[in-house]
């Protein structure tokens, strides 16, 4: 276990590398200037010219990306171009937020999405499992910004239940905490609830096929112990893999829910430099990003090896 | 009561499917006495599986209907609710499958599934289930029982996972085991090994044992009495030394004819026997085998079913011509 680890975090460096190459070359391949768009309308070429070379821009591109890197392994990203303040800061401001969306999302996404996806797969073909099916089609269907906004129009104007949009620090009182989370994660829950309910159903499904369930069935087991005892051990491999996709999507924020809800998580913080052709910002979100998806395939391949023993030995 | 532990009385088994009822159980009687072992013999599509499936009430309901009786110490079972069904099933009948590969849940290790029947209809847990789970590795000769509870299948052999198999059918003690097809995965030594090793265990349990085979070679190892099937039917029944000796149906005489003999001169050609098995929801209205019979006369073969008719004895067969006992 331990040279497993060891193997897949070097693999996982490498690939942060690779992504960070391919980051930086795309930054400066898109058209656009930081510092033009920086000046708008006050532009002066020997300001300009000493705003470039005060944020390095002037050198060549290699040695910008060196110690860039430099710079990122211990934790230092650079400076925003546009308000210059660090943009390590930056993100692990907007974390909380992101994080705890996440997590809220994904704990209501499975809420609805295992019971759900189980109990389709055990009643296959009756009116139950073509509802969870038509249910599920919905919520994949549904775009977030439209389901975001029916969900304020209902839940905070009209019923006046919840916030329509804000976010307040699980510190500040968990009451208000909870009332701001519960309309965007259940804007993105809902969705990611709908895609993992299909792989939910046909994982198992897949696991009730097999041989070894009815050897279960011919112990004398009931149904739902064959259920709990044999087809879900088996069925959480897959199950797993698809949460952690999904744990990946929302760990590096929902940009339009985010919009939407006036949610100070990572997804704005993008988009916000892609507006203002903040490189170093955006360059740093996404590594972050990277480096969450890259943790969390980490961790996937962990929890594989715990649940299935045929990982544990090659 | 006599000895009868299993009575099967014109059980029948149809599935409804998209072109139409399939008949796949057409109407079987057998019983069986304790200690005694039945082979049920036929080709793939005969019925044979699902009708033991039909048995230990593992037929889903629907598609599957299964009618008739079945009467498991004189109990009728398939009236019984779904609960007490389960009280019996793992318990008093018990059942081991043909691909030992497929049939041992991968992520759950010999142990856990071999307690697991214990716990649930014997409530023994703890060392003294260990225990048990260990003699049982031990009595159908798996070498370091103890360590290999810890084994996860894919550590074991294919011979290894079929004697886990049929430990874990043992772990209750039942009066009777069933055996679909329990050794056609395994390679021929194997298969010897297993069918001797359920013939031992047989005679100290004294349990009964329902033998499902396509395979003639393994009903002479073991079997007292073997039932043919085709077409859902049983189309002769006898002792094992009967059937072999003296086939009264041309079905078996042709079943019989396909195997080639050791010794002899090699023939020529193998014989086999022209056509295809009747597709289950177009059954012919006369007898199963009609079509593919060197002796059918071509009118009431066709057109009546023949009833199993006594022979003498316990030999029985179903055809309108049983063929002469010749040597």
């Amino acid at each position: 276990m331990r040279a497993f680890l060891i193997k897949r975090i070097f693999q996982m460096l490498l690939a942060l590398i690779g992504v960070s190459i391919v980051v930086f070359a795309l930054m400066h391949l898109v058209p656009g200037d930081p510092v033009r768009v920086a000046l708008g309308t006050r532009f002066d070429q020997d300001l300009y010219d000493s705003l470039r070379a005060d944020l390095g821009l002037d050198r060549p591109l290699a040695q910008q990306y060196v110690s860039w890197l430099g710079g990122a392994l211990t934790g230092d990203l650079g400076v925003s171009f546009r308000n210059g303040q660090p943009v390590t800061q930056l993100i692990l401001e907007r974390l909380p937020a992101t994080i705890t969306l996440a997590m809220a999302a994904l704990f209501i996404a499975l809420l609805v999405a295992l019971p759900a996806g189980i109990i389709s797969a055990v009643r296959s073909g009756t009116g139950l499992d073509y509802a969870v099916s038509a249910a599920s089609q919905i919520g994949i269907s549904l775009p977030d910004f439209w389901a975001g906004v029916m969900y304020i129009l209902l839940f905070s104007l009209t019923l006046g239940w919840f916030p329509s949009s804000g976010y307040t620090q699980i510190g500040d009182g968990i009451g208000e905490w909870i009332r701001h989370i519960i309309l965007p994660a259940m804007t993105v829950g809902l969705i990611s609830g709908s895609i993992i309910t299909r792989f939910v159903r046909s994982a198992v499904l897949e696991a009730l096929n097999q041989h070894y369930v009815i050897t279960a069935r011919a112990k004398g087991l009931s149904e739902w112990q064959v259920v709990r005892r044999h087809v879900l051990p088996n069925a959480w491999i897959p199950i797993v893999t698809v949460v952690g996709l999904q744990l990946g999507f929302l760990l590096g924020g929902v940009v339009v829910v985010e919009v939407i809800f006036a949610w100070p998580g990572l997804g704005r913080l993008a988009l916000t430099a892609v507006k203002d052709r903040d490189f170093t910002v955006l360059q740093g979100s996404v590594l972050y990003i990277a480096f969450m998806f890259l943790v969390i395939n980490l961790l996937v391949d962990v929890i594989y090896a715990r649940l299935d023993p045929r990982v544990r030995v090659s | 009561m006599n000895d009868a532990i299993l009575e099967v009385r014109d059980l029948t088994v149809r599935f409804g499917t998209k072109r139409g009822v399939a008949h796949v159980v057409n109407g079987i009687s057998y019983t069986i006495n304790r200690g005694e072992t039945l082979a049920i013999v036929g080709e793939s599509g005969s019925g044979k599986s699902v009708g033991v499936l039909a048995l230990m009430g593992l037929l889903p309901q629907p598609p599957a209907l299964v009618t008739g009786s079945v009467r498991y110490h004189g109990r009728e079972l398939l009236d019984l609710p779904p609960r007490e069904w389960r009280s019996i099933r793992g318990k008093g009948m018990a059942m081991i499958f043909q691909d030992p590969m497929a049939s041992l849940n991968p992520v759950r290790t010999i142990g856990y599934q071999l307690i697991e029947p214990m716990e649930h209809h014997l409530r023994l847990k703890g060392k003294a289930a260990q225990n048990r789970a260990t003699d049982l590795l031990d009595l159908v000769g798996i070498p370091s029982p103890k360590e290999r509870l810890k084994n996860y299948p894919h550590q074991m052999s294919g011979g290894m996972r079929q004697r886990v198999m049929i430990a874990m059918g043992l772990a209750c003690d039942p009066d009777v085991l069933v055996a679909d097809e329990a050794t056609t995965a395994l390679d021929v030594t194997t298969q010897a090994q297993i069918v001797e090793l359920v013939g031992r265990l047989q005679e100290k349990i004294g349990m009964a044992v329902i033998w499902i085979t396509h395979d003639l070679g393994v009903v002479a190892g073991i079997a007292d009495r073997v039932h043919v099937m085709y077409g859902g039917r049983f189309m002769e029944q006898a002792s094992v030394d009967n059937l072999f000796a003296t086939p009264r149906h041309p079905y078996t005489r042709a079943l019989l004819g396909s195997i080639p003999k050791p010794g002899k001169e090699r023939p020529a050609k193998l014989m086999t026997i022209a056509g295809m098995p009747p597709d289950p929801v177009l059954m012919p209205a006369g007898c199963p085998f009609a079509p593919r019979c060197a002796h059918a006369d071509g009118a009431r073969c066709d057109d009546t079913i023949p009833q199993m008719e006594s022979l003498g004895g316990t030999h029985g067969a179903a055809c309108h011509y049983p063929l002469e006992a010749k040597s």
